[in-house]
């Protein structure tokens, strides 16, 4: 039953991500805040309360992380980084246009503008009108 | 104010149920109590709260609900389920035998 329940749970984490995650992080932050008011009751500054209550949280960004783990399919959440990174990569290392791409492109596209100026090839039989 | 205590590892969720078996509490408020049932000795660390209510809601021993608080702010709340106060009751008897079994070694040696 208990691993019915994980699953599900999974499941809805899985399915509505970015809701879940919005409601984790709104937890932890409401969590520092009534730390940082318990404070400022005591007579803390507020900005003082603030960076108080973050330091003895720690790290929240990693907090999140281990929240998460506790509900994403570890080996769906491996391949989508995977998947990720292989695709920034790849954007990172594509080949940039060379000489020999636009000559490729010069000779495939007649009507492009000539290297000297002047309107493309397909404009010059027609003569512009004199105003 | 009793003397601080360091949490012993795994000892956490237990304290969490038990803490939940009273009351539906949220984050903050298990942390509350925690320090307020123990006079001040226990000190949770927050960091390891969050993912422990995480496991435990995933395990289904702990139910989570957003509700408004009593200071008028969202906030998710827990209680225990069946299947906790199963859990909770194993652990419980796992620490007393535990704790039978370490009193027993130091008197001895």
């Amino acid at each position: 039953m208990t691993s019915l329940r994980l699953l599900v749970r999974r499941l809805r984490f899985l399915f509505h991500r970015r809701s879940e995650e919005q409601e984790m992080a709104e937890e932890l932050r409401l969590h520092l805040e009534m730390r940082a008011e318990e404070a400022i009751g005591e007579g803390v500054l507020p900005e003082e309360a603030r960076l108080a209550a973050e330091r003895r949280f720690g790290n929240k960004g990693l907090i999140e992380e281990r929240c998460r783990d506790q509900l994403v399919f570890s080996e769906l959440e491996h391949l989508r980084q995977d998947v990720r990174y292989a695709v920034r990569t790849l954007c990172r290392n594509l080949p940039k246009p060379t000489a020999f791409h636009s000559r490729i492109f010069d000779n495939a596209l007649p009507n492009r503008a000539p290297r000297g100026g002047g309107p493309p090839e397909a404009c010059r039989c027609v003569p512009c009108p004199r105003v | 104010m009793a003397r601080k205590a360091e949490l012993l590892q795994g000892t956490l969720d237990m304290l969490v149920l038990r803490v939940l078996s009273h009351s539906e509490l949220h984050g903050w408020g298990i942390t509350q109590r925690l320090e307020q049932i123990s006079t001040s000795a226990l000190r949770v660390d927050e960091g390891s709260l969050y993912p422990s209510l995480y496991r435990m809601e995933g395990k289904g021993w702990i139910l989570g609900e957003w509700r408004i608080s009593e200071k008028n702010r969202r906030a998710k709340f827990y209680r225990l389920t069946k299947s906790g106060r199963k859990q909770l009751e194993s652990e419980v008897e796992n620490w007393n035998r535990m704790t039978e079994i370490i009193a027993q070694v130091m008197r001895s040696v």
